[in-house]
């Protein structure tokens, strides 16, 4: 679906295990997010299952702790991937938020607006991006920790469930939005990427792509592949 | 002779000048395959021996039957029902409340209905009626007995018309104002109450927790909280969460940290209440209404500032995008 | 998108038409989210409880015998007079107004309350309850063969329906869209308008009305009002229409039934 051409240079964007945690993530979370909202489904919706629904109750709360377990698994296998791997430190690394990302948010608010000539030049990672990616730590620290309270509410004062409850809700609520309106525009309904950005299906980005979006990453891999003329393959991972 | 026609019925005044439909339409089917399908109408109905009925009486459930009780060789009655009744909490004797204008009868909750089974269960036990009939001659009897046997072992009302009926008064401001209760309407937002709406038959209903029979009470024997030995008294609370196939491990704090369905209403009520009421259980109410309230509030402005700036930058990028694009059309 | 790619035309509008069903699809479900953020709460606020709880003309007893949906609902002759009186709507002579809705059950209220003049004939006709086709025989049980006996005038060669008269149709028509029928909650008394429009409605559409509607003795009696023979029943049954279970009761509560008389304007 690439529009800048077929022999067009790449960049990996996402390593093979990147991928792999997004999927599980991708899955797991819309599963999450089915499963859970049918608690507050609307009574004429649910009414509509009729006979069914019985089935179909058991089964959402069986499928909600199994995506919860998996999405909670790959959580904690992303820490010891950041904090362990060669990949996963540079990826945390460049994913840092810097006061230059506050430069660029208003750099880049300016030229929307009209009030700048070009838009600031960005790195790995846009200041979107570590915000998106910091509000999951957010996140799935209140809903997996308020979920396991309510996975073992026997042993909680009702009080607490009752506030963890309204945590988990709020928490999924903002979540469920962030994700339609943040992440899926961004990778789907961009222009620069409609229908889709196929980072997470192939982990590439095309050099076309990389100019445009992520110029200083881009000039920090051919400067770094300059200086290291021995090492041919193409794809840096950027770890200046 | 009149009562099989479906329109014999009328709007009346009752006695608590409600507006009443009385429906005096008897399906003849109906009532002989029901409970009361042996008995006769005077047998209820007395006084209705001439027409107009001008000197029929109210029935009264706690009359003794012709029928006799095969367990006792006695006449059959529902008195002892009745009596019990009369001592609960929505009972005459037993209502701490000082209107005793509402209180339930017999029929507020019960009709005569026919013994049904689901399909399933009826075809098994029409077969195997036929066991029956080798001993028990007369069929109509044995086929009364075992559809009153079966029926009776089965789940004889669905939760989800447990709660529509105790929601008649229950979820009704004005009755429950007259009592000064809480309406049940927080009950909808319970994880029970949502099993219950996608139609789960295990998940506890107003009864399983009001009046467990597993716990030797029954529901014509329901009483207040207030009540020392009530199953929704704090000190036996935990006693009901943890009943078999419940919340088996339930701890004290579980089932008295708060309360399990309070109304979005009363929660209105508490948070215009200031914590400096003496009692300490209603500071408690306070304090919890105002923390959910604040987690609430916090999620709204949250996610109103975060969904507003993200969605408004993605437009705003939209737009430039869109700008540019014709710059560069023009530039060509 | 403004170079195009290698794919074909129709595997593009694919494309965009997935892309678009997807995108309307989150955009619900988003709108949703925020409702239930923001809004549902206000569904639960004492008034809207208020509002839910059951109201007090629809007090009803779940008939302790036992009735199907169709008996609750009333009678359906998709008379015009149902618009304002509803279901059950005789209640003024307490000793007969239990069998009188028995009747009206399965019969146009103007059967009995639009009386035919000197030498005029009706036509009786069964209509199937809800679909308004004519019954060409009679299934069911006495009082409920799932239709209604409606009247007809012929006009002009046209057999028109009695309760249907033509200056009341607008003015009736205005009521509903006022939202003053059927459950008129008292909340447009203040409007003089509205009262006027009432008041109005009342006088045409009851213009037609006898003052004196027709006594259960004019039908039940050899060669009554009603030929029921011709309404479908079976010569057994008409006979016992005529002479049997209804003749025997009319004895019974003439009586005392002292009928108050039936003054239009004073219906409402």
């Amino acid at each position: 679906m690439s529009r800048h051409g077929k022999s067009e240079k790449a960049f990996v964007r996402l390593t093979r295990s990147e991928r792999v945690q997004h999927a599980i993530m991708f899955v797991s979370t819309t599963l999450l997010i089915i499963t859970g909202f049918m608690l507050m489904g609307e009574r004429s919706a649910v009414d509509l299952l009729g006979a069914a629904g019985k089935t179909i109750f058991y089964w959402r709360g069986i499928v909600h702790r199994i995506a919860a377990a998996a999405v909670t698994a790959v959580c904690f296998y992303h820490l010891y991937y950041v904090m362990f791997k060669a990949d996963g430190k540079s990826w945390f690394r460049d994913m840092l938020p810097k006061p230059r990302d506050l430069v660029d948010a208003y750099q880049n608010v300016m030229y929307m607006l009209g009030l700048r000539k070009e838009r600031p030049r960005l790195d790995r990672f846009t200041y979107l991006e570590k915000l998106e990616y910091f509000s999951v730590y957010f996140g799935m620290f209140i809903v997996i920790s308020t979920g396991a309270m309510m996975w073992t509410q026997s042993y909680w004062p009702k009080f607490y469930l009752d506030v963890a409850d309204a945590l988990h809700l709020g928490e999924a609520t903002l979540a469920a939005l962030a994700i339609i309106v943040g992440h899926i525009f961004a990778v789907h309904y961009n222009p620069h990427v409609y229908p889709m950005n196929r980072a997470f299906i192939d982990g590439k980005i095309s050099e076309t792509l990389m100019k445009e979006e992520h110029s200083l990453w881009y000039e920090r891999i051919i400067a770094e592949e300059a200086s290291k003329p021995a090492n041919g393959a193409v794809g840096g991972r950027g770890n200046a | 002779m009149c009562h099989k026609y479906p329109g014999l019925g009328r709007y009346e005044i009752d006695a608590k000048k409600r507006v009443v439909k009385r429906v005096f339409y008897v399906n003849e089917d109906l009532h002989q395959a029901s409970y009361h399908g042996k008995l006769n109408c005077s047998d209820c109905h007395e006084g209705v021996d001439k027409i107009p009925h001008t000197g029929a009486k109210k029935v009264d459930c706690g009359k003794s039957c012709h029928v006799i009780e095969p367990s006792t060789g006695k006449v059959f009655s529902h008195k002892a029902i009745v009596e019990d009744l009369k001592k609960s909490t929505h009972g005459v004797e037993g209502s701490l409340s000082k209107n005793k204008d509402d209180l339930p009868a017999c029929r507020d909750c019960h009709a005569n209905k026919p013994y049904q089974l689901g399909f399933q269960g009826q075809a098994k036990s029409m077969a195997f009626l036929q066991v029956c009939h080798q001993c028990h001659e007369e069929q109509a009897w044995a086929e009364r007995f075992f559809r009153h046997v079966t029926y009776r072992a089965s789940i004889r009302r669905p939760s989800a018309d447990v709660v529509k009926l105790c929601s008649k008064c229950h979820a009704n401001p004005g009755i429950m104002a007259r009592h000064k209760l809480d309406v049940i309407a927080g009950f909808q937002d319970t994880y029970h109450a949502k099993a219950i709406q996608y139609g789960d038959v295990e998940v506890a209903n107003c009864l399983n927790c009001h009046a467990p029979y597993a716990l030797g009470f029954s529901p014509h024997r329901i009483t207040s909280k207030r009540n020392k030995k009530s199953p929704t008294n704090a000190d036996n609370k935990r006693a009901t969460c943890s009943q078999s196939g419940c919340h088996v491990n339930a701890t004290k704090e579980f089932a008295t940290g708060s309360k399990v369905h309070i109304s979005p209403v009363k929660v209105a009520h508490l948070m215009e209440e200031s914590e400096e009421s003496a009692d300490a259980a209603r500071n408690r109410e306070i304090f919890q209404a105002k923390v959910l309230h604040w987690i609430k509030l916090f999620y709204q402005i949250l996610i109103a500032a975060v969904i507003g700036g993200l969605g408004g930058h993605r437009l705003l990028d939209l737009y430039a995008t869109h700008r540019d694009s014709k710059k560069e059309g023009a530039l060509r | 998108m403004h170079k195009g790619g290698i794919a074909g035309a129709p595997k593009k509008f694919f494309v965009h038409l997935t892309m678009a069903i997807i995108f309307i699809l989150l955009a619900a479900f988003s709108a949703w989210l925020l409702w239930l953020t923001y809004f549902r709460d206000a569904s639960q606020s004492e008034e809207a409880l208020a509002k839910r709880a059951v109201p007090r003309r629809e007090m009803v007893y779940e008939p302790f015998h036992g009735a199907g949906e169709s008996v609750l609902e009333g009678g359906k002759s998709q008379s015009w007079c149902l618009k304002c009186h509803k279901d059950y709507s005789h209640s003024k002579s307490k000793e007969v107004r239990g069998i009188l809705n028995a009747h009206s059950f399965f019969m146009a209220c103007e059967v009995c309350h639009i009386v035919p003049k000197e030498g005029e004939r009706f036509e009786y006709k069964w209509l199937q309850r809800g679909s308004n086709l004519t019954l060409t025989e009679l299934k069911g049980k006495p009082g409920d063969y799932g239709g209604t006996i409606v009247p007809f005038r012929a006009e002009k060669g046209v057999a028109k329906r009695l309760d249907e008269n033509a200056s009341a149709g607008p003015l009736l028509d205005e009521a509903v869209a006022a939202n003053l029928l059927p459950d008129d909650t008292g909340k447009n008394e203040g409007n003089g308008d509205l009262r006027k429009l009432k008041d109005r409605l009342n006088t045409e559409i009851h213009k037609d009305l006898s003052a004196k509607p027709v006594f259960c003795g004019q039908c039940h009696k050899e060669n009554g009002m009603l030929d029921f023979t011709r309404l479908l029943y079976s010569p057994e049954r008409a006979q016992r229409l005529e002479f049997g279970d209804g003749a025997t009761i009319i004895k019974q509560y003439k009586e005392f039934y002292l009928p108050t008389l039936h003054d239009a304007r004073s219906h409402q």
